[in-house]
């Protein structure tokens, strides 16, 4: 399961994402706000937390990636 | 946790959808689709709006970058600090947010299941008791069933208006001659992605195709007024300005340009990254902010 998720993650970043995948050539300073970068954060939390946490903290991260937000440096602790 | 999506995200959406049903003279379906579109982008208008405007401010200080990426390829950490006061000097946020992006995913699954629930008397059941009934509902659009899968006319023209806007967003403009491969695989991709989009198109029911439609039409709207607004030309070309002619910036010359003044630590973070690169055995690229 975990390593399942795990491939899915890196599976967008291969395409989709527009901080690692095929976009990325349009957004030359990086897509997403923070860093790492939410795929990159998920990915981390699922290894580190396991699926259930990680899948947590990974949906808590992406809501605080809105618009409102700063951003910034914000590491897995 | 089914239960829950159905109650906040598709029951209220459904409601939306019929309340437009009930209110539009002729009760068609596929006017209340185009209605609730509009209503959705204009919604998300401020955030992409904003997106796509500091996607240009990027691209337009995109050769002061390179020139900074050049000079400090040795020192993650410099090269970040001068980005950052590069993007500060003119005055540009460089990032987007995860979470528009979400959004925009999950309310094409949630207009995609309400389609599926269908547009039958039946389900008049799961309407809030302030919503009028719809009389009647008209799945007829032009001769084309919402309902079932449109063939031939509404997947290619949404194919075709999904390749017109991607193709309007601008391309930074030194990409041309460079031989970056990301760059060369978007290139491809825009003309891969609307494929997609018509055989996607094909198998859903045509509702959907009119979504996407009508979402497009909003974004090649937005994306005109962009254009417009920056003098781009209604395809986003960008002017190919010599390197003399473009704003001053003045590049930190402190630090060596064959990285001896590293600090210890920048040198053991930049080390440790070749070796996480090296033992994965794959090209990531990891980036440095403060």
């Amino acid at each position: 399961m975990k390593k399942f998720l795990i491939k899915i993650i890196e599976l967008y970043q291969k395409t989709l994402s527009p901080d690692h995948g095929w976009f990325s050539s349009r957004y030359p300073a990086g897509y997403c706000k923070y860093q790492p970068d939410c795929s990159e954060y998920c990915k981390l939390a699922i290894e580190k937390r396991g699926v259930i946490r990680g899948i947590a903290l990974g949906a808590w991260r992406v809501l605080r990636c809105n618009p409102w937000s700063h951003g910034g440096c914000d590491p897995l602790e | 946790m089914a239960h829950f999506f159905t109650t906040i995200l598709y029951i209220p959406f459904y409601n939306m959808l019929m309340y437009f049903v009930a209110v539009i003279p002729g009760h068609q379906v596929a006017l209340a689709i185009i209605l609730l579109t509009i209503i959705i982008r204009i919604i998300l208008l401020p955030t992409s709006l904003k997106a796509s405007k500091s996607t240009i401010e990027m691209q337009k200080i995109q050769p002061l970058l390179n020139q900074v990426r050049a000079k400090y390829k040795t020192d993650q950490l410099k090269m970040s600090q001068e980005m950052q006061r590069l993007f500060k000097e003119h005055k540009v946020s460089p990032y987007g947010s995860c979470l528009p992006l979400i959004v925009q995913m999950v309310v094409l699954i949630v207009f995609y299941r309400v389609i599926l629930i269908g547009f039958n008397l039946d389900h008049l059941n799961l309407l809030y008791h302030f919503i009028p009934k719809p009389s009647g509902i008209n799945l007829n659009f032009l001769g084309i069933n919402v309902s079932k899968p449109d063939l031939w006319i509404l997947p290619i023209v949404a194919g075709a208006l999904q390749f017109v806007q991607t193709k309007m967003m601008p391309q930074p403009p030194q990409s041309k001659g460079t031989n970056d491969p990301m760059a060369m695989m978007n290139k491809q991709i825009i003309y891969f992605f609307p494929l997609i989009t018509i055989f996607i198109a094909r198998q859903l029911p045509s509702g959907l195709a009119i979504y996407w439609v009508i979402t497009s039409l909003v974004m090649i709207l937005q994306q005109w007024y962009i254009n417009w607004h920056y003098k781009l030309g209604f395809w986003g070309k960008f002017p190919d300005v010599p390197i003399s002619e473009l704003p001053e910036y003045t590049i930190d010359n402190s630090a060596a340009d064959d990285g001896t003044e590293l600090h210890p630590e920048h040198q053991k973070m930049i080390e440790s990254d070749e070796k996480r690169e090296r033992a994965k055995g794959v090209e990531i690229t990891v980036r440095k902010r403060k």
